[in-house]
């Protein structure tokens, strides 16, 4: 009798799993198919995605996926000009008001006529201290958002600030449709509530934690560029494992792969199934040294240590293409949008600190440490810095400066920059090694976070704790003015400044590193270092 | 026989008690700020962030936080995930069918294979297949789940390019698919343990005086092995499994992570690396409360069946 009931256990067992490996084979064509259709276009992102209302786009995973259904009042073309998008035109009447004619003939994805209701509501979300929006510093200096007109809107700011008119062409002006928030209250933005904007594509499904996949919405109202685009159908698949995802590159299971592990970027380029397109970004790789304590409230420490790295060395045999080598300047080429002839030839002619261990066993021997000193430095647990910091480990130890690495996690890393762990107004490192990029494409957006004193505390992103009233009054002087040659004056004097204190130790100027499939012709190889706002997959051309 | 069944599941509540404690403290002495999980690790102001603490309760006393938790677990409400802003229950039943395919599956694979591996090799002892056989056993015994899932993805991308082995699934054949490599993966050091256990208790049977005495008496060889020794030595394995299971629930973690799979432990994980305290927490307990009450109820079966056990004089006969 028993023997039966275990006869039959094994029995049903086998069959079963007869059953389930014979689907497992049935799949594959299915799937394969599914990627070779070239109206669809998979993309690999690097974590599951969380939510995808606007107001907390603001990573390069949510954000390529937000920009497809949302849209902002304006945005920038290719070349990060301004253009108009859902506003038809803006105008700066003063140093504090900007006025935007919003069009009167946008539907959202659900046929409903957006109205001017929809858009001061939406934009107010932004500033709602309960909602918490991951850009609510955009409106820091917004005053009132009003209805002047028809569809005339009005925002005001508190003071001039250079930075608004760049902050309304990001996903930080964000349109969504007000009675669907309001239905949705709590999980509006998650898989329960899926916001509904105006953009090219609707969401079709989502799976929580899984695929988010999108589908060309047909009644968009703005088919003037190109008609109906060529891609119909988008997949947002995460697959956060590194050399899982660089394989579903490489075997074509993604057609995407908007941040290319660089540890694996030989693989990539010997595949003959996939293209790398290297784009200079506004990101920089650096140290920050915390000023408010020692050794590095001496400068000479800090230089002492920006002398003795070998940086150049470190580019050619650790960072490759993952960046460019530089001696320390705060901002990327990739800034330079006005007056760049003037940038241009500031950055060569700057007085930096370079490479030169002499010049490093000088500063040493000025600083309060001639016989040098030891230090801990907070690094992130990324395979790049981590080799990075080996590197510079070796360079310091030739002038006698030991270098001690704590590694933490990526998180960690990322709320000690913003000031987690602050005490009695000193945050608790001595150095930390991250990254910072540039919000707009403004050399500003990479000076004011880092260098205004206001940004030491907790929330802020001045990592060094940097004090400079000098700098933050150069720095308030060029955010009232709207005139670039003024700015450029003034914000290259700020450069001068950083040049003599060293506050951070720039090392790199990031290279974005994207893995695409050569059927993608055109809105990959040629994206904006801005892409994580423009990157609008509408536009892309798809060979058939 | 009651004082037995009381002191069990009081031992049952004290340990699920005392976990939980563990677990909460643990979890705040991790490193990462809540408030900066919750602001998605962004720039922020002071006032923004007091908002947040008093949203979440964060600005309550510790021992105040505690009790609302264990409180809102005891009733189903297992808190809200910092990143996600969603209640914890919700993501995690979005994320228990993966896990557990993959654990259900294992589990068929491992014994489907590691059943009569394991009578054969027990029963043709010394022989050279046999010994063959306990070669591959040890060589799978070796073989992590997460480096078998990160060689077949290899293998797979280079050689096999049209299978889908990452993704999420739309209806039961994509679900299989996903789910049938990684428990692949998982029931490779199983198959080893079990067909290693079923081996012993085989071999120990075919040795003992009861079935010298059935083969004496003419019993076909197939008929000893299948009609008597089998059903003995099958028990402790099925002891064993269930065990496994829990074992297999937080080792799914691994695969999940290499395959990249939404499930609970790429869930947990990626919770323990953001700092979101919601979801590790309850995670976390529930894993404990499953290798809990699996072991339990293996107690309070074993006392029904051996009274020895139940009067805690169990190993001296």
């Amino acid at each position: 009798m028993k023997t039966n009931v275990i006869k039959r256990i094994v029995t049903t067992c086998c069959a079963t799993l007869a059953v389930l490996s014979m689907a497992a084979c049935s799949g594959p064509s299915s799937a394969g198919s599914d990627t070779s259709d070239s109206s669809t276009l998979t993309v690999g992102v690097t974590s599951q995605v969380k939510n995808i209302d606007p107001i907390y786009a603001y990573d390069f995973v949510t954000s390529p996926v937000t920009n497809q259904i949302t849209e902002s009042l304006l945005q920038f073309d290719k070349n990060d000009k301004i253009q108009p998008m859902l506003a038809k035109s803006w105008e700066q009447k003063d140093d504090t008001t900007y006025v935007y004619q919003i069009r009167d003939n946008v539907k959202f994805s659900d046929g409903n006529p957006m109205t001017m209701d929809d858009v001061v509501y939406s934009l107010e979300r932004y500033r709602n201290p309960d909602l918490a929006s991951y850009v609510a510093w955009m409106y820091d200096n917004v005053d009132t958002i009003k209805q002047t007109g028809d569809w005339e809107l009005t925002v005001k700011l508190k003071q001039p600030d250079a930075l608004w008119k760049y902050a309304s062409a990001t996903s930080g002006t964000g349109i969504v449709e007000k009675s669907v928030v309001e239905k949705y209250g709590k999980d509006y933005g998650t898989v329960n509530g899926i916001p509904i904007g105006t953009g090219a594509y609707v969401v079709k499904n989502w799976a929580s934690g899984g695929d988010v996949t999108l589908e060309y919405n047909k009644d968009y109202w703005d088919k003037s560029e190109s008609g109906d685009p060529d891609v119909k159908k988008i997949v947002f698949r995460p697959i956060e494992e590194d050399s899982t995802r660089v394989a579903a590159s490489t075997s074509g299971q993604i057609d995407l792969d908007l941040q290319t592990p660089v540890d694996m970027i030989d693989q990539v380029k010997n595949s003959s199934k996939v293209k790398l397109a290297k784009i200079p970004s506004a990101g920089l790789n650096y140290i920050s040294f915390n000023t408010k304590k020692a050794p590095f409230d001496d400068v000479n420490a800090r230089k002492a240590v920006a002398a003795a790295i070998n940086v150049g060395d470190i580019q050619k045999s650790i960072i490759k293409d993952a960046g460019v080598a530089t001696n320390y300047l705060l901002d990327p080429e990739t800034l330079f949008l006005f007056n760049k002839d003037e940038w241009t030839s500031y950055e060569k002619s700057a007085d930096v600190v370079k490479y030169n261990v002499d010049k490093a066993k000088e500063y040493l021997s000025k600083s309060k440490y001639p016989d040098g000193f030891s230090f801990d430095m907070t690094v992130m647990s990324k395979s790049l810095p981590n080799n990075v910091v080996l590197a510079m480990q070796q360079d310091l130890k030739k002038v006698g400066i030991t270098l001690n690495i704590k590694k933490v996690s990526n998180d960690e890393a990322t709320s000690q920059q913003f000031g987690s762990g602050i005490e009695n107004g000193v945050r608790p490192y001595q150095a930390l090694m991250t990254e910072w990029s540039s919000d707009f494409p403004d050399p500003a957006g990479n000076l004011t976070p880092l260098l205004a004193s206001t940004g030491g505390g907790d929330g802020g992103s001045n990592s060094a704790q940097y004090e400079n009233s000098q700098v933050d009054d150069l720095l308030n002087q060029q955010v009232r003015s709207s005139d670039d040659s003024e700015r450029t004056k003034l914000l290259t004097q700020i450069m001068d400044i950083e040049n003599q204190d060293l506050p951070y130790y720039v090392y790199t100027h990031q290279n974005w590193l994207f893995t695409y499939n050569p059927k993608i012709k055109n809105g990959v190889a040629d994206a904006s270092p801005f892409w994580f706002w423009n990157m609008y997959i509408k536009n892309f051309k798809i060979s058939k | 026989m009651r004082r037995f069944v009381v002191s069990k599941l009081l031992q049952y509540v004290f340990v699920m008690f005392c976990t939980s404690v563990i677990i909460f403290g643990l979890v705040r002495l991790g490193p990462t700020d809540p408030v900066s999980v919750i602001l998605g690790g962004k720039q922020s102001t002071p006032a923004t962030i007091a908002n947040i603490r008093s949203q979440f309760g964060l600005d309550k006393p510790v021992l105040t936080q505690y009790v609302d938790w264990i409180g809102g677990m005891l009733h189903g409400d297992f808190g809200l995930s910092y990143q996600y802003r969603q209640p914890v229950s919700l993501l995690l039943a979005q994320r228990l069918p993966t896990t557990l395919g993959i654990v259900v599956l294992a589990t068929l694979i491992a014994i489907v294979i590691a059943i009569p591996a394991g009578v054969y090799t027990g029963a043709k002892q010394h022989s050279v297949s046999a010994t063959v056989l306990s070669i591959i056993e040890l060589v799978l015994v070796a073989c992590p789940p997460f480096l078998t899932g990160i060689l077949m993805i290899w293998y797979l991308s280079t050689y096999m390019p049209g299978v889908a082995f990452t993704g999420s699934y739309n209806g039961w054949g994509e679900y299989f698919q996903r789910i049938s490599l990684p428990a692949v993966c998982m029931a490779f050091s199983m198959i080893a343990l079990i067909s290693r256990m079923m081996e012993r208790g085989m071999a120990d049977q075919l040795n003992s005086e009861y079935s010298m005495v059935i083969s004496a008496k003419g019993a076909s060889r197939s008929r000893v092995i299948w009609a008597h020794c089998f059903k003995n030595a099958v028990i402790p394995v099925i002891t064993v499994l269930g065990l496994q299971i829990g074992i297999l629930m937080v080792g799914s973690a691994l695969v999940e992570t290499v395959f990249s799979l939404p499930g609970v432990g790429t869930l947990l994980i990626d919770g323990v690396k953001a700092g979101d305290y919601g979801v590790v927490q309850a995670v976390t307990l529930l894993l404990v409360f499953v290798f809990m009450t699996i072991s339990t109820i293996l107690d309070l079966v074993y006392g029904l069946i051996d009274p020895r056990i139940r009067e805690g004089k169990g190993g001296d006969q």
